[in-house]
C-alpha cells in the first residue's frame, strides 16, 4: 500500500508530458515564406520549451519563376511540398506536413482542428472568412492572420479557449471586408493557380511589407505559446486582437479590440 | 480652393499644447484657467490605422473630422468610424475624452 503511494507520488512529480505543438502556416508565398525560417529555426532549437512540433503547410499553389522576386524556393512545383521537403532537411527536429491544396469548404474541417495555431498568410478575404467561422465551430483554437497592401497591413489574433472568444474572430465588425468578401477564393476558381496570379497580376507587392507583418505575426505567436507571456495575454486579450504596421512612418501600433 | 472644401476646420481646432502653457509662475486668471481647463476636456483621441493623435475636437462631427484628417491620416472614403468601440455614422458629434476609430480595412495579400 505505501509503496503504492509512493509509486502515485512519484509519477505524480513527473513533468507533464507537453501536448503537441500543432501549427497550421495557410498559405507559402510571400508572407509565409518570410515567417517559416525564423518560426521553425525558433521551435527546431527550443526542444525543451517545446518536445513535440507539427508544422502543416497548406497551400495548392505552385511556385513559378516569376515569384522568385518575393520568394525563396529551389525549384519550381507545388509551394506547399516544395517547402517541406526542404525544411524537413533543414529542420529535423519538427514534424512536417504538405498539404497542396487550397483551403475550401470540402477540406476545412480535417485540416484546421481543435489545439491548432494557425497563421494565415493568404491573399484573399473569401479564405479568411471560412477560416474565421471553422474557428468559431472548434473549442480551443488561434488563429494569427496576416495581411498587408503595398506599404502597410495588419495582423490579427483571435484566441478561442473553451468556447469563448478572448479576442474577436477575424469576421468582425470593424472588418465587414471580411465578414462579407466580396474577392474570389483560389479553391474557387477554375484554373488551380490563377485566383493567386490574378491578385499579383492586378496589384505588386513588396517584399519588405510581407517581412514587416511576418515578423509582427511571429511576435503574435511568441505570446501565445510562451508560457510566461500568455499569462499578459489571458489578462487583457483586447490588447493583443489586432496591431497595424506601417512601414513608411515605422510604427507598429496594437489596436485594443474587445470580444 | 477644392483643399479648403475638403478641410472645413483645418487645423485650427486641434490643439497645440506651447500655447496653452503658460510661463513658469504666472498663474492664468479664473477666466482663463476655466478656458483651459475647458480645453483639455474636450480631447478626442483620434486613430486611423497605425497614425493616432489627440486633439481638441469635442462637439465636431465625424465628417468634419474626416474631412480635416484625410490627408495627415491618409484616411480613404470608406473607412467605417467607430466611437468607443462602436460604429457611428458620418453626423455623429464628438464628446470629451471620445475615441474615433476610422477602421482600416484588413491588408489583403500575403
Amino acid at each position: 500500500m505505501a509503496a503504492k503511494k509512493a509509486a502515485a507520488t512519484k509519477s505524480d512529480e513527473q513533468p507533464v508530458a507537453k501536448k503537441p505543438l500543432k501549427i497550421k502556416v495557410i498559405g507559402t508565398g510571400g508572407i509565409g515564406l518570410c515567417l517559416l525560417p525564423t518560426l521553425c529555426r525558433y521551435l527546431n532549437y527550443n526542444g525543451e520549451k517545446y518536445p513535440a512540433v507539427e508544422v502543416s503547410l497548406i497551400d495548392g499553389d505552385h511556385f513559378e519563376e516569376r515569384n522568385r522576386e518575393r520568394q525563396d524556393f529551389v525549384e519550381v512545383g507545388p509551394k506547399a511540398s516544395m517547402t517541406a521537403a526542404e525544411y524537413r532537411g533543414k529542420f529535423p527536429r519538427l514534424m512536417f506536413w504538405d498539404h497542396p491544396v487550397y483551403i475550401a469548404d470540402n477540406n476545412i474541417i480535417q485540416l484546421i482542428r481543435e489545439n491548432d495555431i494557425v497563421l494565415l498568410c493568404v491573399d484573399n478575404h473569401k479564405t479568411r472568412k471560412l477560416v474565421s467561422d471553422r474557428a468559431e465551430e472548434l473549442k480551443h483554437v488561434t488563429v494569427i492572420n496576416g495581411g498587408n497592401d503595398w506599404t502597410d497591413g495588419n495582423v490579427l489574433v483571435h484566441i478561442r479557449r473553451d468556447n469563448k472568444n478572448l479576442t474577436p474572430p477575424l469576421a468582425n465588425k470593424y472588418h465587414p471586408e471580411i465578414v462579407t468578401p466580396t474577392d474570389k477564393n483560389p479553391a474557387e476558381v477554375e484554373q488551380k493557380a490563377a485566383g493567386c496570379a490574378e491578385l499579383v497580376a492586378a496589384t505588386p507587392q513588396l517584399l519588405i511589407t510581407n517581412n514587416y507583418i511576418a515578423a509582427n505575426m511571429l511576435a503574435a505567436f511568441f505570446n501565445v505559446v510562451d508560457e510566461k507571456q500568455y499569462e499578459k495575454v489571458t489578462a487583457a486579450p483586447e490588447n493583443y486582437a489586432e496591431l497595424y504596421c506601417d512601414l513608411t512612418t515605422l510604427k507598429t501600433v496594437p489596436r485594443p479590440r474587445k470580444v | 480652393m477644392a483643399q479648403e472644401q475638403k478641410k472645413p476646420g483645418g487645423f485650427s481646432k486641434l490643439k497645440n499644447s506651447d500655447e496653452t502653457k503658460l510661463p513658469q509662475g504666472q498663474s492664468a486668471p479664473p477666466s482663463a484657467q476655466a478656458a483651459l481647463a475647458k480645453l483639455e476636456a474636450a480631447e478626442v483621441k483620434v486613430i486611423h490605422g497605425a497614425n493616432d493623435g489627440t486633439f481638441n475636437l469635442a462637439g465636431s462631427k465625424v465628417q468634419t473630422v474626416r474631412a480635416s484628417l484625410v490627408d495627415a491620416f491618409n484616411i480613404p472614403g470608406d473607412a467605417l468610424s467607430f466611437v468607443n468601440g462602436e460604429q457611428v455614422d458620418a453626423n455623429y458629434t464628438l464628446q470629451q475624452n471620445d475615441t474615433l476609430e476610422f477602421v482600416k480595412q484588413a491588408g489583403v495579400k500575403g
